[in-house]
């Protein structure tokens, strides 16, 4: 018992970060060569609008709406959820350093969840991993860029052939969010799957066109 | 999870402002053309007394079925382009509706007079999807159905309806929601009808806000045709209903210009 609260102090101590879920993480390998390889594989779209056909699930129930992004000339970006018959269910505004604002919403939900679950997840291809964010070996043998996000951590996971397969976003030991990225060549992924079991609510998006 | 449930549940009657834009629709069924820019300066009638409104009504009585396809553009300042998609919109009485997006985006509706079924075409194959405002939705098209069939008098309650006629002998019917929560989502609704010979919608304009405008162009209205096996049932019958439209187009006068927003 003294043991386990020791740890537990111990965790709070050194920060949640490379503490509490070791094995989530894997471990921190210093290989410049691999980490400098896996960030020029990554490349921030550089694409003017793209639009996505979204699905989104919860228990039972689910709507379908479209999603567009529109980069801003100035950096930043205009990001619109419509739903099937044409109804705006959001609008948000996200300048360059990623601080959004929602224009208008008719959706019952508030503007932080907003911004923090559906829109961040809709930009993830544009907020990739940076030279800051250390290299991890996952258990699997596969290899991550991990980084520290305020107090959330950022993984980002590469197949083997190098490309970005997926990302997972944690709040110390629990798991936030996780989205899996399907590739066809283009700008941004075909597809990306969310499984978000902090909100509990699974995404489908896939990408219908982009310009 | 309960949470979530909860507010969806709770969004279920707002989504009355989305069914507002269905509403629309329903001229869609009505067909043609009226000009906006036609319309005259003349006093709006007062809906009771509006020789439009009937002959909208009778024209319609004829007809068991009808078809049609749409153009949707809506124009949004944030993005500073108009987005456009395309689809089409069946009926059969007395209230049967299959409301589908072809493009950009596949996704369907299908009324069959109790209650709506919802659909997304997502990763190759038709969904089904228990929309939280389904219920609010098949109100509305319920309503629809009506509105196909050139009544307009249900819906007093919830709108306010002014007719302006046009030199052509269309006009506009201006629906503005009498609900002051209910114009936060819609200003107004206006549904352009034109005399072609038969009087026929052709043109939905719906009004978020002062600068964010959703026009429909209605086209190609086939009515009592022969509708396919599974329109009003099943999402398969999507190729057949397509089908069912003409490939080679003639020119459409609705595809002329762009309309005023």
């Amino acid at each position: 018992m003294r043991s386990a609260i020791e740890s537990i102090l111990l965790c709070l101590l050194a920060g949640v970060y490379g503490c509490a879920c070791p094995q989530s993480l894997g471990e921190r390998v210093d290989d410049i060569a691999r980490q400098a390889a896996l960030l020029h594989a990554y490349q921030r779209p550089d694409v003017q609008q793209v639009v996505f056909q979204t699905v989104i699930r919860w228990g039972e129930r689910g709507i379908s709406l479209t999603e567009i992004v529109k980069a801003a000339p100035e950096g930043g970006f205009s990001v619109v959820g419509l739903s099937d018959i044409g109804k705006t269910l959001y609008a948000v505004r996200v300048d360059r350093d990623g601080k959004g604002q929602v224009v208008s919403k008719s959706l019952p939900f508030s503007n932080q969840w907003l911004l923090d679950g559906p829109v961040a997840e809709l930009l993830l291809p544009w907020n990739g991993p940076d030279e800051t964010c250390p290299l991890h070996r996952l258990p699997n043998g596969t290899w991550a860029l991990v980084c520290q996000a305020k107090r959330d951590v950022r993984m980002f996971i590469f197949g083997e052939a190098g490309q970005w397969i997926e990302f997972r976003r944690f709040s110390g030991c629990r798991l936030l969010s996780r989205t899996s990225l399907e590739w066809d060549g283009g700008p941004v992924p075909k597809v990306m799957r969310v499984d978000n079991p902090g909100n509990q609510y699974r995404v489908v998006r896939e990408r219908v066109s982009s310009q | 999870m309960a949470r979530l449930y909860r507010l969806w549940t709770d969004f279920a009657p707002r989504a009355l402002g989305l069914g507002v834009i269905l509403l629309s629709v329903i001229s869609v069924m009505a067909g043609g053309r009226a000009d906006g820019a036609g319309a005259s300066k003349e006093p709006a009638d007062s809906p009771q007394q509006s020789p439009l409104l009937r002959l909208l009504r009778e024209s319609r009585a004829p007809y068991h079925t009808f078809a049609t396809r749409f153009v949707q553009r809506k124009h949004m300042a944030i993005l500073d382009v108009d987005l456009e998609s395309e689809g089409m919109i069946f009926f059969r009485r007395p209230g049967l509706i299959r409301y589908e997006i072809l493009a950009p985006v596949r996704s369907l509706m299908l009324y069959d007079g109790r209650r709506v079924r919802c659909y997304a075409f997502s990763e190759g194959a038709w969904k089904p999807l228990n929309n939280p405002a389904a219920t609010a939705i098949g109100q509305v098209l319920r309503q629809i159905g009506r509105w196909i069939q050139g009544d307009f008098d249900a819906d007093r309650k919830m709108f306010e309806i002014d007719v302006v006629p046009a030199e052509n002998g269309g006009g506009c019917i201006r629906l503005t929601p009498r609900s002051e929560a209910l114009t936060r989502y819609i200003q107004r609704v206006e549904i352009y009808v034109e005399k072609t010979p038969d009087y026929q919608v052709t043109r939905v304009a719906i009004r978020e806000s002062d600068v964010d405008v959703t026009d429909m162009l209605f086209r190609q209205e086939l009515r009592n045709q022969p509708i396919p096996d599974g329109t009003f049932s099943a999402p398969e019958a999507s190729s057949a209903c397509q089908a069912l439209f003409p490939r080679q187009n003639p020119p459409d006068p609705n595809q002329a210009e762009k309309p005023e927003s």
